[in-house]
């Protein structure tokens, strides 16, 4: 019975797939931009392919601040290599690109993994907000007032500087101010829809909560929750950044966007393509984010649509 | 500023049809009530806050005794100072004395309540006295940027909505996608590099004092703000000019800019409100790297200095101070919806419709 | 006899996703000065892009007026410039919207509403224009010291009569009620609609009375034309429609209507849909629906054939028009 209705599920959304894909596929920049980000995807993938960790992580203070296009020979893994900086080299002699690539990695993964727990984590305390309600709703929806009450940068510095500096903490900080967004979407949607007569309807008919929760209240909170996390990954990625500028988030010799731009500051003046390089990865990232999660927004939610 | 356009719109005015601000006020009225029922749920809240950053600080892992002491004090010292500084007693005890004081000679303070928090570990001064005095220069950063965001997002909102899909509304919205997207930090870099080192016209260095060297950090500051109020104000708007009334409007005879700036504007600015409140939030919170990257003297400055040097009484103070000084300007921008929006008044006068309205 | 509006060959288009939708085909009708016309057609047959037409308030992009004049007391509206326009409207040509929940601004109170009305039309200081506004409110029924209230604090029937004064407010010469009732209960219907009988009466107001009551349109028209995919196809007066309904559709429309006579046959609703405005069909636009279809009505569009001033457009009525009156 379960097993039919979960089939049904699934070919009426594949159906919905090609539907959603034509009117997606309609805006140019979004397409454009899914386009970008996929390249970013498969950069991310096969860093390790296009340059080694260790190499991009380790020293080489001869070839400190090359510009753009400079060949250096770096003394690396015992043996001298004559190297080529596409975008120059750091105030180490790090190879930019290289860490662009390896930060475009790190990026990613912290934008996915916040995301996903923040879905996971909001989603539930949503429902259960929703469908409990009463006590519930109450400590729930009181709780998501006070973290939004604190700025959202104070709060992920808060807790980055209470659990300490790693990696995982960083990701803490970050999904947190993301939790509440989602326990609003899933709490509002499932409120608005338990009392609907259809579903009413039916309950009175027999269908079990399992079949109501797959039926009715899934398909009415994918599409918002699709486009808030498309949004998210974006902001994410931004408040990483931004967290490993203060010095917070991922230290430096790790390649991160955010830090590269920290350790560049002193040295603009002499050597600015250490600012434009990470600067314009973040930017491009975070800009195609946005500009996918709006095309999704207009693809999925007629309603939305401007 | 939204204030100026909304008042620009009463045209009746011997009739005194524009809205009166002190009926509402006036003790006893709905709006009063309703004010005064929002400023005491305010305080779970608040309670809230301070609960969650005290519990955040309480678990960092840092000594304050022993920072105190330095590296190599006895264990019976180490003791005793603990022991001074109230650090041995449960967390709720600890909490409690947060709230409302601590009995000490020297590391006592009369709690949060009471705005004391007593010394700084660190620098030995009086935390609140610190925060005090560099909230101006944070608030004049803020405020500075939300002016701009709002002078420059509600026209050019208002230029792409009357005329959408033009030439001028895609420049815009790239720019507003630009503008949403890029990290602040990188924005002041950038514009370091070029109007500071390159072009030297404004300096690399704010100081509250110093007119041109606030221009910097408030554009910096204001971009994300101002795209985001940009967006907020075109689809507003762009809703707006296709809802009935305005049509009533134009079938009525009324010209365009009348249209546009009476009947739709008040409107679209509705929404634009709480979103330039909200973003308020999260300017004081960019202010913190925004005065960062200027070296300038404000709570931004302070607070992240006080995370590095594990000030935990300075964290608190601050981050508290934050968070409260927050909430308060959501509140006064839900009261300001009042002036605006006159349904607000009945929607939220009844109590089960109070608590919805609030979540 | 006095024409107040005369429109001829009028055609509106509206564009969406490249596709034309022709709202409006080559409709032509006259208004009698100081008569109510009554519109009736279904949902979809262009009755409100016809007032809108009036008003020239086509906007640009999405609609388009194709070709057609339409004259108001002699002059041209649609070659007004935007200045005369909005003369016009407000003042010479007043209108009602269906839904009196979405046509009041909810931000300024209802005599602000009307009083701008008034200052911008009359030559009047904003004071006056305040107290004509609460005067109108009065005849409506409504206590002049509510001019202070706010849309959402009237019910609904209230909030049509404010929009009745607010129409009614520079005394025009036309007025274009669109449904103006059909969001309102039964009860507040007859209310409201009595009320706008007794101020049209006293100033002499000449109404096109759009609806899809047909109840309607025999209590309070004195004329009535029928609407099918954005042509008239029958015009008399109420009596001659009525009482001889020419057109099919017209007949379909008055058998669809519950008789509550003893014996009289279930409700006959019309079979199918309008066609679809985008593609309408190549004769006449009822064919695909019509009972007494013939081969022509498939290839040639009817004209109008005319008895007096009853007009009908149908091929059943072309050459035989003789013989279907004595039948």
């Amino acid at each position: 019975m379960s097993n039919q209705t979960f089939l049904r599920f699934f070919k009426r959304q594949s159906k919905n797939i090609s539907q959603f894909w034509r009117q997606f596929s309609r805006n140019k920049l979004a397409v454009a931009s899914l386009i970008l980000v996929l390249i970013f995807a498969l950069i991310a993938i096969f860093a390790d392919v296009l340059y080694s960790y260790d190499f991009v992580t380790s020293n080489s203070l001869e070839n400190a601040l090359l510009k753009p296009g400079e060949t250096g020979t770096v003394y690396f893994q015992e043996k001298d290599i004559e190297h080529t900086f596409i975008l120059g080299s750091d105030n180490y002699g790090r190879d930019i690109l290289g860490r662009l690539v390896h930060g475009a990695r790190i990026s990613m993964i912290i934008g996915f993994v916040t995301v996903a727990m923040a879905v996971v984590i909001g989603g539930i305390l949503g429902a259960i907000a929703g469908y409990k309600g009463g006590l519930f709703d109450t400590i729930i929806m009181r709780l998501t007032d006070i973290i939004l009450s604190i700025p959202t940068i104070l709060m992920s510095i808060a807790i980055v500087a209470a659990l300490g500096n790693s990696f995982f903490n960083l990701l803490i900080a970050i999904s947190t101010s993301l939790i509440p967004g989602y326990i609003r979407i899933v709490r509002a949607s499932i409120i608005s829809i338990k009392d609907q007569e259809y579903v009413e309807a039916a309950r009175v008919i027999g269908a079990g909560d399992f079949r109501i929760v797959l039926k009715h209240i899934l398909p009415n909170i994918t599409s918002p929750i699709i486009v808030q996390s498309t949004l998210n990954v974006g902001s994410s990625i931004l408040s990483a950044s931004w967290l490993s500028f203060l010095g917070l988030g991922i230290l430096p010799p790790k390649p991160e966007w955010g830090n590269m731009l920290s350790e560049a500051r002193e040295f603009i003046q002499y050597a600015p393509h250490l600012l434009f390089a990470p600067g314009i990865a973040i930017l491009l990232t975070v800009l195609a984010y946005n500009i996918i999660g709006d095309g999704l927004r207009d693809a999925l939610d007629p309603k939305l649509r401007r | 500023m939204p204030a100026l356009f909304i008042g620009g719109a009463g045209m009746l005015s011997n009739a005194d049809i524009a809205f009166v601000p002190d009926q509402y006020f006036r003790k006893g009225s709905v709006m009063f009530r309703y004010i005064m029922r929002r400023i005491l749920m305010l305080i779970p809240v608040l309670l809230g806050v301070t609960f969650i950053v005290f519990s955040l600080m309480y678990i960092t892992p840092s000594d304050p005794a022993q920072m105190m002491l330095g590296a190599n004090a006895s264990p019976a010292a180490y003791k005793q100072m603990r022991e001074d500084m109230g650090l041995d007693a449960p967390f709720i005890v600890q909490y409690g004395r947060f709230l409302f004081g601590y009995k000490h000679p020297v590391f006592g303070y009369k709690g949060l309540l009471f705005g004391d928090l007593g010394r700084s570990y660190v620098s030995n001064r009086i935390i609140f006295e610190l925060i005090l005095s560099s909230f101006p220069n944070t608030l004049i950063l803020s405020v500075g940027a939300l002016i701009l965001a709002l002078l420059l997002g509600i026209p050019i909102g208002i230029i792409s909505a009357t005329k959408p899909y033009s030439v001028a509304d895609m420049v815009f919205t790239v720019f507003a996608l630009l503008g949403a997207s890029m990290p602040v930090f990188w924005i002041a870099m950038v514009l370091i590099y070029t109007f500071a080192n390159n072009l030297r016209i404004f300096p690399a260095i704010a100081n509250p004092r110093d007119f041109l060297s606030l221009v910097l950090p408030i554009i910096t500051l204001s971009m994300n703000s101002m795209a985001i109020i940009m967006r907020m104000t075109r689809s507003s708007m762009l809703d707006v000019m296709q809802q009935d009334y305005i049509r009533t409007a134009r079938v009525k005879g009324m010209d365009e800019k009348t249209v546009v700036f009476k009947h739709a504007l008040r409107n679209a600015l509705i929404p634009v409100v709480t979103v330039a409140g909200l973003q308020f939030g999260s300017l004081l919170g960019g202010a913190v790297l925004t005065e960062k990257i200027f070296s300038y003297p404000g709570l931004g400055s302070i607070m992240v200095d006080a995370i590095f040097q594990k000030d935990t009484p300075q964290i608190l103070g601050s981050v508290c101070f934050v968070a409260i000084t927050f909430t308060v300007i959501n509140l006064a921008v839900d009261i300001l919806y009042g002036f605006i929006d006159p349904r607000i008044k009945s929607t939220f006068s009844t109590k089960k419709k109070l608590v919805r309205g609030n979540q | 006899m006095d024409k107040i509006l005369e429109i001829k060959d009028l055609h509106v288009h509206y564009y969406s996703n490249r596709r034309t939708v022709r709202a409006v085909n080559n409709l032509s009708l006259d208004m009698q000065r100081g008569r109510v016309l009554g519109l009736v057609g279904e949902t979809g047959a262009g009755k409100t892009t016809l007032a809108l037409s009036i008003l020239n308030m086509i906007s640009a992009p999405q609609g388009k007026i194709i070709s057609g004049s339409i004259r108001f007391d002699n002059t041209d509206i649609l070659g007004m410039s935007n200045q005369e326009l909005r003369e016009l409207r407000g003042k010479d040509i007043a209108m009602i919207f269906q839904d009196p929940m979405t046509a009041l601004n909810p931000v300024l109170t209802i005599g602000e509403q009307i009083a701008e009305t008034i200052f911008k039309h009359e030559k009047v200081s904003k004071a006056e224009a305040w107290s004509k506004a609460e005067e109108m409110l009065e005849t409506v029924g409504i206590p002049g010291v509510r001019a202070r209230e706010y849309p959402h604090q009237f019910s609904g029937g209230m909030k049509q009569r404010v929009v009745i004064a607010l129409s009614l407010a520079c005394n025009p010469r036309l007025l274009l009620a669109d449904e103006p009732t059909t969001a309102l209960d039964v009860t507040i219907q007859a209310q409201v609609l009595d009320l706008m009988r007794g101020l049209i009466k006293t100033n002499n107001t000449s109404v096109l009375f759009i609806t899809h009551s047909l109840g309607l349109v025999v209590e309070n028209c004195d004329e009535v034309a029928t609407m099918y995919a954005g042509e008239v196809v029958e015009y008399g007066t109420v009596k001659q429609v009525f009482g001889n309904p020419l057109h099919p559709y017209t007949k379909g429309l008055l058998g669809s209507l519950p008789d509550y006579s003893e014996g009289s046959p279930r409700l006959r609703p019309i079979p199918g849909l309008m066609p679809d405005p985008t593609n309408l069909p190549k004769g006449c636009y009822f064919s695909p629906r019509c009972p007494n279809v013939m081969p022509q009505c498939h290839e040639l569009h009817p004209e109008n054939s005319s008895i007096e001033v009853h007009l009908v457009k149908c091929h059943q009525y072309q050459e035989n028009l003789h013989v279907e009156q004595s039948i």
